[in-house]
């Protein structure tokens, strides 16, 4: 039951463009002196990219159960 | 479909980009207009002082001779003075400058600052509102230092957050 989209490439290429952006603007952040709303940025980050990915990551804990038959 | 996806994009990229360019010329607008406020004021001073002119001819005298929206306000706080619609001086300040903060850069203390000079504006002798004019010249001098502080730390800033939130509102939605 192992499948392979060309939709997780694009997925993966998505939160590489994020990871980008979000790190520029921490660095723009930070120069102004606004470390707070940087760390935030940061941690809202985080969250989108989990959002993105908890669906793969509950897909993945579904195959490793039929791999092992639990 | 693909189409229609890049024209979003570049609309969602355009709109935030003008955002952020738009804060950022308030940052960078607050100063000079401070300035010209404070000029606007000097003008004043010397108007009531040495030429003594009761205020709506002296606000009048004073917006004939400056340009920008600091002519607004004088002109319009003249105007309310002159035709007498309004119940005070005050009252006809603070409507002249309700009218000009809409327009204009400033922040809710530089509207106090001007506000609070309206308060004692033509209810009392000439020294005395030459006082309140000072004072309220102090103040501004004193805005425009910490306006210039927030626009050394904030214009580049508000720019860089415009275009860049762009870009990951864009990459989400996509």
């Amino acid at each position: 039951m192992i499948r392979v989209t060309l939709w997780n490439v694009d997925l993966i290429f998505k939160i590489a463009g994020l990871g980008i952006l979000i790190s520029v603007l921490n660095m723009v952040l930070r120069q102004a002196g606004k470390e707070e709303q940087a760390q935030m940025l940061t941690l809202v980050g985080v969250v989108i990219v989990l959002m993105m990915v908890i669906r793969l990551v509950y897909q993945l804990f579904e195959n490793v159960k039929v791999m092992f038959q639990l | 479909m693909g189409v229609l996806k890049l024209i979003g994009a570049g609309m969602i990229l355009v709109a935030s980009t003008a955002m952020g360019f738009s804060v950022a010329a308030m940052y960078r607008n607050r100063p000079a207009e401070l300035r010209s406020l404070q000029s606007a004021l000097k003008l004043l001073e010397s108007e009531i002082d040495y030429a003594s002119r009761p205020l709506p001819e002296a606000l009048a005298e004073v917006a004939r001779r400056l340009s920008g929206p600091e002519r607004i306000l004088l002109n319009r706080a003249s105007q309310l003075l002159g035709h007498g619609d309004v119940s005070s001086a005050r009252r006809a300040w603070e409507l002249a400058v309700e009218e000009y903060f809409s327009a204009s850069s400033l922040s809710g203390a530089d509207r106090d600052v001007l506000i609070d000079l309206g308060r004692s504006l033509g209810i009392s002798d000439r020294d005395d509102q030459i006082r309140h004019l000072r004072l309220a010249l102090s103040r501004l001098v004193r805005q425009e230092e910490t306006a210039e502080e927030d626009r050394s730390r904030n214009e580049r800033l508000w720019r860089y957050l415009g275009i860049l939130s762009g870009g990951v509102l864009v990459l989400i939605f996509i």
